[in-house]
């Protein structure tokens, strides 16, 4: 009994734990202030560098001004192409010839530049964005998806950006470029005024290893490298500021390609060996108005916090700072949103319409509804042959009459509430693609009845049910992804209007990976999909005949040769505008062929918060598009600023 | 216990190769859309590198040897060996393949054949078997993400670690107080409610009182007293570490807490001390000391936190700029929903647990003794009869450390916790074989260590139980 263990004890005990426990928390607090000095320390000594640098260069213009310097005026037509670089040397800023700069329409920044003349711009403040997953990575190349590509399109920077209203390419990193008219060979001139965030040059060796890099075969880039490999891409540096690609044979996303491209630090990236690349996640480092706080230190679970870059080559961006959450469960981002937590995040159609009708949750922020070009469609695809027989959709009446048996206008408007267009075919009708003329298969069992009829499709017993011209009855398998609750209703949906049309549907939600191999296999009857897409988009791997199998995705067994000839020529036709003109006619033989019934091109929704301002609507969806590299043109409204006052 | 480590890894290893699709599949993105012309290559290069075209028991063989701490060596990729044979690999394939394409097979099949026919070794990752050693256990590379996956442990185990640090010793003080109170009251209204309220506590879904608590206690439409989600603020990294201690200036400056009012506190508290101390006898100075020098003081920190929740400062700012935050604080706050979620369920089962078997040593011959000697009441309770009935709770504690990740799945998703649960939920859902095999590994060790400690707390509560 002598040595028990007394309330005394405890006491002491607890007390020497607490003390322990505050001296390690102490400890903690002199690291933290210890880290704070050493990045402070970091900034100072870029910040004398950079000092340095400037100096050097306020010398050499002085000297050069010594010399006396010949001053190009800008009234004269400068040459489209040229005209950023002249806007970038002192002289002709000096010589001021009355046009602004926001004039030369192949200036990247006009949009950022329209926005900071609107009264209620202010820089500053955060932007908090939900993507709705886990981020794992934001090392380029490596494991790509689509939230990683968000968040990289804040820090790295491609040679081209696309206009979201023309969808014309303009320079970025590239002052310029050239495509021969054969399409075989694409000249990039560089920047010369391109720093990366560490205030190191941007050059032509930078391009160089990015794409070295990604051929690089212990590199796990096999997305990217794909399309150089394809295509037989090939690249040379001809000086500091001027690269050269080249085509074996001309394809017309040969921009795309090339300019597409996040570009890479030499510096920074050849530190790496392959393999360490492919497994560290936080390297992320580039030329963007955006990067990380510590470049390569980055790791899942810290939180995603991009600052920015002060030392942006262009113009800046408002916002101080960008900030991801990683939220999935839904009620949990409404309630961050209605908060004020977050302030842009997805929703679904029901979710949407509940929070629209909800006067707080208005209050706080706007909802945004838009056609996303990049949204691609969703389709029926009708498997045209099964284990080597034809199946009764290799008929391409009876492909029409099963789109005419879809009241696609209804399900817009009912499962997705009508958020949702009745797609025509497979490119956005917002692009140049889509023939103009075109209108979708009307909704009329009448005539597909008739059309069914026509092919030996008749109710020959009375039973409701067409039979076959052998007396089977019409009767047909449906699958789909189970995950999704929409995909679901849709499924039910389409088994109703089928019904009515004398057609038995038989549904069998499949989990993901199955229907994966039952396409692969082509084991399957009829199922709904999407796809999605990019502004101009290649038929070539979904309805070509040659696509046919396992490598291609051409899972129906479609198959029209001249659509294969168009196919061919539009892919290698340089010139966009003839080539428009060809896969216009592709989209003709498809609405004739209905290889799928195209069901319907969904808009994107959300809700952003009501200080986040000059956010508009643009041919591609908005006047930013989150996965593209492109200026941001967003701020938060003067007077409304939420995080730093 | 290797045996059945063996046979469960086993188990989930061959569930996952035979779920439909394979293991390719779930390789790709878990999207329904994807660009068509980058799939292909990608599937080519990850069966490449993680061997998936092989027999799965080799695939089994191949893992088991990687994670066992004994074991053969590899073939590396950078071996000089294997760097030779893929060498003579791909020049005999490339030779032959133009071959197989006029015999007829086609670019969908001709791999597969050339695959069978050319087959040099040795590959990467094939086992040396004339290499026995002792070597660092490998978990190998998460499929998905294509990062080590003991990085990603390495990454996700602290946090739920300390998150379950926190929450087990709750739930056990919780539990046992409430228990052992219920037992000493046996019957009575007290007991019939705890009773009550602890089976409806265990009956009710994790998500659901998830969800319920964002819903109603973090937002502001109802009682915003609690952060939404994650571990931490967004402007937690900018504010200092320990709570800065000082309340903040503009408060103080309001008037809720001026200096005045305190020297008043003060000064009251100091002189009904003192009357106290002079007049100790009566039953009216000492009642009204009593309340003035623990009220006045009591009433100065009421005032402030009133002050604090209705200034205007507390209003329009975040709670991490509330006085007396910092990054400490704000972590502490960020913990309590989930820890409340993670803990009430065990709470009430170890509140029946607890009350059980207390109830069955309570009533035992030595208490009835032990009272009977006249032994103090409270000294009979916890000394004797508590004591005694500790066993049953220690043994469910070897259940309670793995369930430190199971459990977490649901709370560790809902408040977007970057822990073991989430990670093991996502392993799941992507089907990423070797990440989701690692986590069970370690579900497993965590089980292992959980009968170890039970053991050595067994002789520590109880002197009957030795191990010679």
């Amino acid at each position: 009994m002598e040595n028990r263990f007394t309330i005394k004890d405890f006491f002491l005990f607890s007390l020497v734990i607490a003390v322990l426990v505050m001296v390690g928390m102490s400890m903690k607090q002199f690291d933290r202030q210890f880290d704070r000095v050493l990045a402070i320390e970091g900034q100072n000594q870029t910040l004398t560098r950079d000092v340095v640098a400037l100096k050097d260069q306020v010398n050499a213009m002085q000297l050069r001004l010594e010399q006396g310097v010949i001053t190009r005026s800008s009234q004269g037509d400068a040459p489209a192409g040229n005209s950023a670089v002249a806007t970038n040397t002192p002289a002709n800023n000096a010589a001021g010839g009355g046009r602004t700069i926001a004039e030369f329409t192949n200036d990247p920044f006009g949009r950022l530049r329209e926005a900071m003349k609107k009264p209620d711009y202010a820089p500053g403040d955060w932007y908090v964005f939900n993507i709705p997953v886990r981020v794992g990575r934001v090392t380029p190349l490596v494991n790509e998806d689509i939230y990683g590509a968000a968040i990289r399109a804040k820090c790295m920077e491609t040679l081209l950006t696309r206009d979201p209203e023309t969808l014309k390419f303009r320079p970025l990193l590239a002052e310029s470029w050239d495509l021969k008219p054969s399409g075989q060979e694409l000249r990039y001139k560089l920047r010369r005024n391109v720093v990366f965030s560490d205030g190191t040059p941007f050059t032509a060796d930078d391009v160089i290893f990015t794409f070295d890099w990604i051929m690089n075969n212990e590199v796990d880039a096999a997305r990217a490298r794909s399309y150089l490999i394809e295509q037989k891409v090939s690249w040379e540096k001809v000086n500091d500021f001027e690269i050269v690609f080249r085509m074996e044979k001309p394809y017309f996303k040969f921009e795309e390609i090339t300019g597409d491209q996040p570009i890479m630090s030499k510096a920074f990236y050849s530190k790496y060996k392959p393999s360490e690349y492919n497994e560290l996640p936080g390297l992320m480092f580039g030329t963007g108005p955006y990067m990380l706080k510590n470049p390569g230190k980055w790791s899942p679970g810290e939180r995603l916090e991009l600052v920015r870059n002060e030392r942006y080559w262009g113009i800046k961006p408002a916002f101080n700072k960008i900030i991801f959450t990683e939220v999935e469960e839904e009620a949990v981002s409404t309630t961050m949103f209605q908060n004020g937590e977050l302030d842009d995040m997805s929703t679904t159609p029901d979710q949407h319409d509940r929070l629209k009708k909800d006067p707080k949750t208005m209050e706080r922020g706007n909802p945004v509804e838009y056609a996303n070009m990049l949204g691609g469609y969703t389709y029926i695809g009708w498997n045209q042959k099964r284990k080597g027989s034809p199946t009764p959709f290799a008929d391409k009446r009876v492909r029409q009459a099963m789109t005419m048996l879809v009241d696609r206008e209804r399900m817009a408007k009912e499962l997705w509430r009508g958020y949702a267009d009745v797609s025509v075919g497979p490119f956005s009708k917002r692009g140049t693609q889509m023939a103009p003329d075109i209108k979708p298969w009307p909704f009329d069992p009448k005539r597909a009845r008739e059309l069914l009829a026509e092919c030996g499709f008749a109710d020959k017993n009375g039973d409701g049910v067409l039979e076959d011209p052998s007396g089977q009855p019409f009767r047909f398998t449906l699958s789909y992804p189970s995950k999704s609750e929409i995909g679901q209703r849709q499924a039910l949906f389409l088994k109703d209007n089928f019904a009515r049309g004398g057609v038995q549907l038989d549904l069998k939600p499949t989990d993901w990976p199955t229907l994966l191999q039952e396409l692969k296999q082509s084991e399957f009857d009829a199922c709904t999909l999407g796809w999605s897409s990019s502004v101009e988009s290649d038929l070539f791997q979904i309805f070509h005949s040659s696509q046919v199998g396992d490598g291609g995705d051409n899972r129906t067994f479609y198959v029209n040769k001249d659509l294969d000839a168009l196919i061919e020529k539009a892919r290698s036709t340089a010139n966009e505008d003839e080539r428009m003109k060809l896969w216009q006619e592709c989209t003709r033989i498809l609405h004739e062929d209905q290889p799928y019934t195209f069901l319907l091109d969904r808009m994107s929704l959300r809700f952003m918060d009501k200080r986040i301002a000059n956010v508009q609507k643009a041919r591609m969806g908005l006047n930013l598009m989150y996965t593209e590299v492109m200026p941001i043109p967003w701020y938060s409204a003067a007077g409304q600023h939420k995080y730093e006052k | 216990m290797i045996p059945t480590l063996i046979g469960a890894t086993m188990l989930v290893f061959f569930v996952v190769a035979a779920a439909p699709g394979g293991i390719e599949a779930s390789l790709l993105s878990a999207e329904g859309n994807m660009r068509p012309e980058q799939r292909r290559a990608r599937e080519e290069y990850l069966s490449a590198r993680y061997g998936l075209k092989k027999p799965l028991l080799i695939q089994y063989l191949r893992w088991v040897n990687k994670v066992s701490p004994v074991g053969f060596r590899t073939w590396e990729l950078d071996d000089p060996e294997v760097k030779a044979a893929n060498a003579i690999e791909n020049k005999g394939r490339d030779a032959l393949r133009p071959k197989l394409l006029a015999e007829g097979f086609t670019n969908n099949n001709v791999d597969e054949e050339l695959r069978k026919r050319i087959d040099e070794k040795p590959d990467a990752g094939d086992m040396r078997l004339n290499r026995p050693a002792i070597k660092v256990p490998d978990l190998g590379d998460s499929f998905t993400r294509g990062r080590k996956v003991s990085a990603l442990i390495a990454e996700s185990l602290p946090i739920t670690i300390l998150i379950n640090a926190v929450a087990i010793p709750i739930e056990y003080v919780l539990a046992v107080v409430t228990g052992v109170w219920a037992a000493r009251h046996r019957g009575k209204a007290i007991d019939v409610v705890s009773g009550t309220t602890s089976l409806a506590m265990w009956s009710l879904p994790q998500i659901w009182i998830a969800v319920l608590a964002i819903g109603f206690l973090a937002s502001d439409r109802y009682l915003n007293w609690f952060p939404t989600q994650g571990l931490s603020d967004v402007r937690a990294d900018s504010r200092p570490f320990l709570p800065s201690g000082l309340p903040h200036i503009e408060v103080t400056q309001a008037g809720w807490l001026q200096w005045k009012y305190i020297g008043l506190a003060v000064l009251a508290a100091v002189v009904a001390i003192f009357v106290r101390l002079r007049e100790p006898r009566s039953a009216t100075v000492r009642w009204w000391s009593a309340l003035v020098a623990v009220g006045a003081p009591a009433a100065l920190v009421v005032a402030f936190v009133w002050g604090c929740f209705n200034h205007e400062y507390v209003l329009t700012r975040s709670r991490i700029d509330w006085p007396g935050s910092g990054w400490f604080m704000d972590f502490v706050w960020h913990l309590v929903l989930p820890v409340l979620c993670i803990s009430y369920g065990s709470i009430a089962f170890l509140h029946k647990l607890a009350r059980a078997s207390l109830l069955d040593t309570i009533q035992a011959d030595f208490v009835r003794t032990a009272r009977a000697k006249g032994v103090n009441e409270r000294v009979v309770l916890w000394a004797h009869a508590f004591r005694n009935s500790l066993i049953p709770l220690i043994t469910v504690l070897v259940s309670l450390l793995p369930a430190m990740i199971t459990g977490s799945l649901i709370v560790e998703t809902v408040f977007g916790i970057n822990g073991m649960g989430r990670l093991t939920y996502e392993a799941i859902e992507q089907r990423d074989r070797e990440l989701f095999l690692s986590n069970t590994l370690i579900v497993m060790v965590l089980t292992l260590g959980g009968f170890l400690l039970a053991d050595i707390l067994y002789v520590l509560v109880d002197p009957r139980v030795t191990y010679e």
